[in-house]
């Protein structure tokens, strides 16, 4: 697989992920309710309470006192039937929000960690030049985090820290061999980025501005004190 | 038996009630009810005995010493005692003043406890953890939540526009001319910059670049704390809120909080960091294939 396909899969991955974080749960229940089946009788029984409602507020409970009586007699008889139908709509939503999320673990996070395990060490595009970062770091864009504790250990046993990655030192000074920066890398930066862009976007343009709270009266007197 | 007439009667009733008015009346009565002068009830404390007996000992330690020029040590020692005491009792007084700053009514109590805990213990030790321990907690004062609402959003805002400035402005251009490999710049620069774009100077200019803008940075988010008087990590992190709720003395590491705000502090600078590399990464990635 080239790198390219391995950075297509990967965004594909990502983009879901970042999509369902963005569902929120009145959207959830939204989509829940339209395949709901206690969603038609409840929001029947619902106009039906507002007709009632609205017929005993039109009439005088004193000359009209059969009708209203009969009338609160089928409220109070609706109020159970909906409150017994909103618990059966909330408990089926919240069985199918939690379907929602576990179909979303089985279908996106499980293969894309699975995906990640097996070609995180792809290196996904090759740096510009050898010297951009320092070894260390190099080190880390291409070997994962791992390099942080493996490298000591390579360095022990080898002699230099990146032995994974490069035969000679010498091919490194002529630039042949050249580091890139493999796939779990490039997915860790790629979230990290796409969560500072979010909090830039919800902080500057969604948010809405908070203003200044009123000085208080303690802070005023004490100010006052000190002024004297 | 002579009787007495119904005048002599009333005038000797009347100076009874002038004279009983006279020696403090219903108030007398009153004081001996709730125990202070002329009360038969005992008006000690279990708590001021100790101090008494002492006061004892020291007045027989002076009528010893008195007389006795010859050992003026003891006496020192005791004028030393005395100061320490006053001393104390000097960061006592400042203690409740801040408390009642702070309007907490119920600490009365609590200031007696002090008060004798600092003359029962010799040392005072107790008494001064205590103090210590309340006074680290003095630290944290109470904020008005609409206030540390608008500072959170004060501080949340300005790091929002720091990234945005040092990516849109600083690091986009300048990977553009680092990375563009023979394609046509857009700027001309004079020959004299052209060493700075060299790829191997890339990290020193970016790292250097990242401290300016991370103590421009700091130095404006110390500019609102100390106007609002709020400190950030103090008040919105909830380790900072965990760690605080430790009792001073359960975890052998002096001074936790601070330690733990600093480490925190340090870490929000490496996340900062962290965050222009990953944009560094990603845009190194957009220009290799594109």
């Amino acid at each position: 697989m080239d790198s390219f396909t391995v950075v297509i899969i990967a965004l594909v991955f990502t983009v879901l992920l970042q999509l369902n974080s963005y569902l929120s749960d009145d959207l959830k229940n939204y989509i829940c309710n339209k395949f709901n089946p206690y969603f038609p009788p409840l929001s029947a029984k619902l106009k039906e309470q507002t007709s009632l409602i609205e017929t005993n507020n039109s009439i005088s409970a004193q000359d009209n006192y059969a009708q209203w009586t009969k009338n609160n007699r089928k409220l109070d008889k609706l109020k159970k039937e909906i409150s017994e139908l909103k618990e059966n709509l909330l408990q089926f939503n919240r069985n199918k929000i939690s379907q929602w999320n576990k179909l979303t673990k089985i279908g996106i996070t499980l293969p894309f960690i699975l995906f990640k395990l097996w070609k995180g060490k792809q290196i996904v595009y090759a740096l510009p030049s050898n010297k951009v970062f320092p070894s260390m770091i190099n080190g880390i864009l291409n070997n994962g985090f791992l390099f942080l504790v493996l490298g000591p250990l390579n360095w022990f046993r080898y002699g230099h820290v990146h032995h994974n990655v490069l035969s000679s030192d010498k091919m490194v000074e002529e630039n042949v061999l050249s580091f890139g920066v493999s796939l779990g890398i490039w997915c860790w930066a790629l979230n990290t980025v796409l969560s500072t862009v979010e909090f830039i976007v919800n902080q500057l343009f969604l948010k809405q501005k908070e203003v200044a709270p009123p000085p208080s009266k303690e802070t005023t007197t004490t100010a006052a004190t000190d002024q004297k | 038996m002579n009787e007495l007439s119904e005048a002599e009667k009333r005038r000797i009733l009347r100076e009874r009630r002038q004279k009983k008015f006279s020696n403090g009346g219903g108030s007398s009565r009153l004081n001996k009810i709730t125990g202070q002068i002329d009360s038969k009830l005992s008006t000690e404390s279990p708590l001021d005995s100790r101090p008494n007996n002492l006061r004892k000992s020291e007045k027989k330690e002076s009528i010893l010493t008195a007389p006795n020029p010859a050992i003026p040590s003891i006496n020192n020692n005791n004028k030393k005692h005395i100061d320490t005491s006053k001393v104390d009792n000097v960061e006592i007084n400042l203690f409740k003043q801040l408390a009642d700053m702070q309007n907490n009514g119920s600490n009365s109590d609590l200031f007696s406890l002090f008060k004798s805990l600092n003359n029962e213990t010799d040392d005072n030790s107790l008494s001064k953890n205590l103090l210590k321990a309340t006074r680290t907690d003095e630290k944290t004062t109470p904020v008005d939540t609409a206030l540390l609402k608008y500072h959170n959003y004060l501080v949340n805002t300005l790091k929002a526009k720091t990234i945005l400035i040092k990516w849109l402005f600083f690091i986009l251009p300048y990977l553009y001319l680092v990375t563009r490999n023979g394609r046509p710049s857009i700027v001309l620069l004079p020959k004299m910059f052209n060493v700075l774009l060299d790829p191997s100077y890339f990290f020193m200019i970016f790292t250097s670049f990242e401290m300016v803008a991370t103590s421009i940075y700091y130095q404006k988010l110390q500019a609102i704390e100390k106007i609002h008087n709020i400190n950030t990590l103090d008040h919105s992190n909830k380790i900072v809120k965990l760690v605080a709720m430790i009792p001073e003395g359960v975890v052998p590491i002096p001074n936790l909080k601070g330690k733990i705000i600093l480490l925190l502090q340090y870490w929000d600078v490496l996340s900062l960091f962290l965050t222009d590399i990953c944009f560094v990464l990603i845009m190194m990635g957009i220009v290799a294939y594109y």
